[in-house]
């Protein structure tokens, strides 16, 4: 029993803790090996999943896995905002990644992650992974890129004074404290206006992901991974 | 913000490898077993879910699957899996816990205002939906929140949740104590130099002291301040109340109010009479208080076409606004009316496709005048304005688009011709976009090339928008009702190799079917559980249907016994296959009393004494009713009820017994009746009747009944009553009983039988009356009536209905049979004189008075009734004044004959010189009367007043005096006519 007496609320845990005892006094060693860390509207988010996510963060930042009660909470809250957005995308059947383009990725993965000789393959064990995982993981990554640039950047841009004034507020000030000095404003406009694009198009996403909470319900049923004021 | 979506991570330095491997992987698994045993699926259903094996390595890819694929289904709240190891392998345990669906909602203790179906609302539980204890909370705090609107503050709340494991269903029941009711205590006057002290907005606002608080009460008071200023010409007003402060202490609110009342704006209509609320309804800038350029014109446009609706098809309006003193403004429109016209003419040119009839019903416009076309005798001037004419053109040019012709051009103008103002529609219609093939994709599972044959976007058909969203509908229809819930269409459409011609693309995707669990009734308590289970068209395991579903709801309620009847999936967020419906039914009150009271105005007088005026005096009856209805007797849905009706002419009391759902068919029914009626429907005599009946109604179709009953009467008329010639009363007063079995056939294809504007209404009665059944006449009785309606252009109907009863007897007694020819033969004795014909009033022949067609009595003149009725009517309904008044002119012949073989359609009444030197009259001719009508439309059915004119009215032998001149000999006889004028005021058509 490595989790059986952490997770869900006391009910469930005690009827999976007596299971879990009937069974270990049957024989054997009982364990609880997977199960429902949280709920995401009809879906589940298992507790192997945040293992998965934890190992896939660990892999692409070339880290150990960070397995703290921390680690595990924040890894579950990515998984839960993604599952909002999934859901999102749901409602307009919006279309998975091709193959192709995952592949693509994949390679800009191991050309950028794993040149000068390291073992892709040995990394994926490492981390007790496999390669579908992987793509897995990069086509859902893919499909994310293109839903926001498709529902929120749609139609945005950046006026001229609000590229002014980033220039002059933010831009410049962080090169100058790198002892740099500035690129004129019009070498940098464009991509100052990417910048301004990109930050506009979080904002959406982020009011997006608290309409979608507040549309959706989400329960994490793991004690141990509440935040702790909960 | 993206970036955390993915890796934005804190690092430690554990090997994960080390820290989530489990040595249960990769070995075989032994066995799966559930905790508890018993699940919400099947062995089978469970390993199709489970995409574990067993004798298969255990991967954790699999075994996470398997968690997220029952999850799904929404029946677990929570799912752990348990792993042994031994010696052969795995043994994988699922630990279960069972997720709980909201049932039944009950709000115990509402106080008032608040009722009990806005508390259920406020907890925010759905039927069917799935149940946490945080939606119990937040159910609380909504019936807090609710409470609290209503002023009760202070609150006890207490739930209580009832389990259902066989269900998965949790009742909840919520206990209020709602406590004493908040009352409006302080009121603070926010602001510097507040318009309004305290008192006075007290006293507007409806907000006086101790009086029970309610959010209700604090916004009429907020509407009545707003409006109070808003007559001094202070159209911004605002008038806002802070969130009251609650003292329990004195249980009082505190309210703390503040008015602005803004800038003075005043509003002036200058070359016409306007009142305020006018001014409001036509001037945005009165309404809103704001002076803009597009509300000022808004209100120019609204004046001009106000006034060229009234003919004024030249008006011109200015507006201006005048900055008066510091804080006021004038806004003055003035109205140039200009001179006052008919429209004379609507001309449509340019039309081929459609005829300019189907056009012109389409148009608002019209010209002055009758207009037959329209069906119409159309407003005095004419209607005209430029916004009629606006939405005229659009919806032209929508009738040619959704016909295919997407090019269409359409121009309107008013202009003189000859010297009168005319309207000119000209319509360039382009060439049709026609659909040259259709393609569809994804109906795999169903059998779309069955409804192909239907699609209204068929090769050869103009292709529309219109067109497509009906395929839509037809095809989602169908996929719904198959247990598609979740189908979805989509179109598209590409240019075809030919000019015009296009193919249409139609592509479906099914989702998954989803078939019925079991239907699952909760509320019932005192219905029989097989007549709820009668009203269900739910069969478990078949394809989860909406047109089930709503025939359903609607079986239960036509039950009768079900004040509510709610439908909903169980668990609709749940991936499962098979759903349960929930049907949630809520017993309506058994017992029912009403009163009611009511008067009749017609020639329904009778002097006691006189037999002067045999047609009656213009008289007046009030009525008083008593209704008592129990429902669901023995909870089989039967009605038992009980009536009675109290008048001076008569006094009713029926009791009847309705059975549904006889011979466990919904297509028979039953009824018992019992009644004991003294009435004087007939002026000639009042009638005693008692009498019980057994009725079978069988519904052979939607539009067709068969009626089969067994009525047996005893009908006794008081002699003293009787104004008929003074040797006969005694054998005509002699009580009789009648037993009648009968049938009768309904076909009703109307549609809207209170107000019909087209189909047909057709009755054949057949009876016997025979000693074998108990009656002492033996006769044969027919009646039949065949309606039909026309409509004839858009608004306007005729209507015709045509009836013929015959009675025939056939027994020995009495007086037989008469030739036809013979002068003015008296009705067959053999036929009591209360199972004759009576007929003439507002329901039947409108040239007589009520009852008072037919043969009559050659001593008195009173009616006697007839051995046969042949009534014809035609009638053209059309619209008068708006669309809720209408006028008829109408025709009605026939009359009631002395006997089936005297039916004559004669229209000169007989008349000779009798033996005794008076005349005597035949009354076996055809009465024609003619007239015109007002009907004004209300829910119940139009209000109608007719005036007939009849052109060949009876004239009769009557007697002047009284009963006891009439038997001494004395008194005189003097010759009378029905008057050629009649007017009638009844409720609903004629036919």
């Amino acid at each position: 029993m490595r989790r059986g007496n952490g997770i869900g609320r006391p009910r469930r845990r005690r009827a999976a803790s007596i299971a879990a005892l009937l069974l270990a006094a049957a024989g054997g060693r009982a364990e609880i090996i997977d199960g429902v860390a949280a709920a995401v509207g009809p879906r589940a988010v298992t507790h192997s999943e945040i293992d998965r996510e934890l190992r896939l963060a660990a892999l692409f930042n070339e880290t150990e896995a960070d397995a703290s009660p921390a680690g595990r909470r924040a890894a579950l809250h990515r998984l839960i905002e993604r599952r909002l957005i999934r859901r999102d995308m749901d409602r307009v059947n919006f279309p998975t990644a091709d193959p192709p383009a995952v592949e693509e990725r994949m390679r800009e993965l191991r050309a950028v992650r794993f040149a000068g000789g390291r073992d892709f393959t040995a990394a994926l064990r490492h981390y007790g992974l496999t390669a579908r995982e992987c793509r897995d993981f990069l086509a859902e990554q893919i499909v994310f890129e293109r839903y926001v640039a498709f529902r929120f950047k749609t139609g945005l841009d950046a006026a001229e004074d609000e590229i002014e004034d980033y220039y002059e507020t933010v831009y410049a000030p962080q090169r100058r404290r790198l002892g740099e000095t500035p690129e004129p404003l019009a070498e940098v406009a464009e991509r100052i206006e990417r910048i301004l694009i990109e930050m506009q198009a979080d904002r959406l996403l982020e009011e997006r992901v608290r309409e979608m909470r507040a549309l959706t319900r989400v329960e994490i049923l793991a004690r141990e991974l509440r935040e702790p004021r909960q | 913000m993206r970036k955390r979506f993915w890796n934005c991570l804190t690092l430690t330095g554990l090997s994960a490898a080390a820290v989530f491997g489990s040595d249960h992987f990769g070995a075989p698994v032994a066995v799966i077993e559930y905790a508890p045993a018993a699940q919400p699926f099947s062995a089978a259903a469970l390993d199709e879910l489970v995409q574990v094996e067993v004798g298969a390595a255990l991967d954790a890819a699999g075994l996470r699957a398997s968690i997220e694929a029952l999850f799904a289904t929404g029946r677990y709240a929570d799912i752990q899996v348990d792993a042994q190891r031994r010696e052969d392998g795995v043994a994988l345990t699922f630990l279960t816990e069972f997720s709980w669906f909201i049932g039944n909602v009950r709000v115990v203790g509402a106080p008032r205002p608040a009722s009990e179906s806005r508390l259920v609302n406020a907890t925010g539980l759905k039927l069917g939906e799935p149940f946490t204890p945080e939606k119990l909370g937040l159910a609380e705090q909504g019936l807090r929140r609710m409470l609290a609107e209503s002023g009760y503050r202070q609150p006890k709340i207490e739930s209580a949740v009832a389990r259902n494991t066989d269900t998965q269903q949790v009742d909840i029941a919520f206990t209020v104590t709602p406590g004493l009711r908040a009352r409006i205590g302080a009121l603070l006057v926010a602001g510097e130099n507040p318009p309004l002290n305290e008192e006075r907005m007290r006293s507007i606002g409806g907000w006086k002291q101790g009086a029970p608080y309610s959010r209700d009460r604090i916004l009429k008071g907020v509407s009545r301040i707003r409006e109070h200023f808003r007559k001094q010409n202070r159209r911004q007003v605002d008038v806002s109340v802070q969130a009251p402060e609650y003292d329990p202490a004195d249980n009082r609110m505190t309210l703390v109010a503040r008015v602005d009342p803004g800038p003075e704006i005043v509003v002036r209509v200058e070359g016409a009479e306007f009142s305020a609320k006018k001014m409001r309804r036509y001037l945005p800038v009165a309404e809103e208080g704001a002076i803009d350029d597009d509300l000022l014109a808004e209100g120019r446009n609204n004046l001009i076409d106000l006034f060229q609706s009234k003919g004024y098809f030249g008006a011109a309006v200015d507006v201006e606004v005048e900055r008066a003193a510091e804080g006021e403004s004038v806004v003055v429109y003035t109205i140039r009316r200009g001179k006052r016209q008919s429209l004379e003419r609507v001309a449509v040119s340019g039309n081929f496709f459609f005829d300019t009839q189907t056009i012109r019903e389409r148009m608002e416009i019209e010209e002055a005048g009758f207009q037959p076309l329209r069906g119409s005798l159309g407003p005095r001037r004419g209607r005209f304005s430029r916004s009629l004419l606006a939405n005229d053109l659009a919806a032209i040019e929508d009738l040619y688009v959704a016909n295919g012709f997407h090019n269409v051009e359409v121009t309107g103008r008013l202009a003189d011709e000859n010297g009168r103002p005319a309207v000119f529609i000209e319509i360039d219609e382009g060439l049709p976009a026609i659909v040259d093939g259709l393609a569809t994709a994804g109906l795999e599972n169903f059998p779309g090339d069955e409804l192909r044959y239907e699609f209204a976007s068929a090769p050869g058909q103009a292709y529309s928008t219109a067109g497509i969203a009906t395929d839509r509908d037809l095809i989602l229809a169908e996929y719904y009702n198959a247990g598609y819930q979740k189908a979805a269409f989509d179109w598209r459409v590409e240019p075809a190799g030919a000019a015009g011609r296009v193919t249409v693309y139609y592509e479906i995707d099914e989702g998954e079917p989803v078939r019925l669990r079991r239907p699952i009734v909760t509320g019932v308590e005192r219905t029989r559980p097989e007549v709820v289970a009668r009203s269900i068209a739910l069969a478990p395991d078949t394809p989860l249907s909406q047109a089930a579903m709503f025939e359903t709801q609607r079986n239960l309620y036509d039950l009768g016994v079900f004040s509510k009847v709610d439908v909903a999936l169980q668990n609709p967020g749940g991936s499962e296959g098979a759903k349960n419906v929930l049907l949630q039914v809520e017993e309506a009150r058994r017992w029912a009393v009403g009163f009611g009271g009511g008067a009749e105005f017609a020639r329904i007088g009778r002097n006691t004494a006189e037999l002067t005026n045999p047609v009656g005096n213009a008289a007046f009856s009030p009525r008083a009713t008593l209704e008592l209805t129990r429902l669901n007797m023995l909870g089989k849905a039967h009605t038992m009820s009980f009536r009675t009706r109290l008048s001076i002419l008569q006094q009713r009391g029926l009791f009847t017994y309705q059975a549904p759902r006889w011979f466990d068919s919904d297509r028979w029914s039953l009824t018992l009746s019992a009644l004991l009626d003294t009435s004087r429907n007939v002026n000639t005599f009042t009638g005693r009747r008692i009498e019980g009946a057994l009725q079978f109604t069988q519904k052979l179709s939607r539009a067709t009944t068969v009626l089969y009953r067994y009525a047996y009467r005893r009908t006794a008329i008081d002699e003293n009553t009787l104004y008929i010639e003074p040797l006969l009363v005694p054998l005509i007063s002699q009580p009789v009983r009648v037993g009648l079995l009968s049938a009768t056939y309904i076909e009703d294809r109307r549609d809207n039988p209170v107000d019909s504007t087209k189909g047909m209404y057709n009755t054949l009665d057949l009876s016997l009356a025979s000693g074998a059944w108990g009656s002492q006449p033996d006769f044969f009785r027919v009646l039949a009536q065949n309606s039909t309606y026309h409509r004839l252009g858009r608004r306007a109907v005729v209507a015709r209905t045509v009836q013929l009863g015959m009675n025939l007897p056939w027994s020995d007694s009495g007086v037989g049979g008469a030739a036809a020819g013979t002068f003015a033969v008296s009705p067959d004795p053999r036929i009591p004189i209360s199972e004759r014909y009576f007929a003439g009033g507002a329901n039947s022949h409108r040239g007589f008075p009520f009852n008072q067609a037919g043969p009559r009595d050659p001593a008195t003149g009173f009616p006697i009734g007839g051995g046969s009725q042949f009534l014809n009517s035609v009638e053209l309904r059309f619209p008068l004044i708006g669309v809720n008044i209408g006028g008829v002119l109408f025709h009605d012949a026939g009359n009631v004959y002395s006997r089936p073989g005297r039916i004559s359609f004669r229209g000169a009444q007989g008349v000779r010189a009798a033996a005794n030197g008076a005349k005597e009259f035949d009354f076996d001719y055809m009465v024609h009367a003619v007239g015109f009508g007002i009907r004004y439309r209300t829910p119940i059915g139009p209000v109608r007043m007719d005036l007939a004119y009849s052109v060949n009215p009876p004239r009769f032998v009557g007697f002047e005096g009284t009963r006891a001149e009439l038997l001494s000999g004395s008194g005189a006889f003097r010759e009378q006519r029905i008057n050629s004028l009649q007017f009638h005021f009844s409720l609903g058509q004629t036919f």
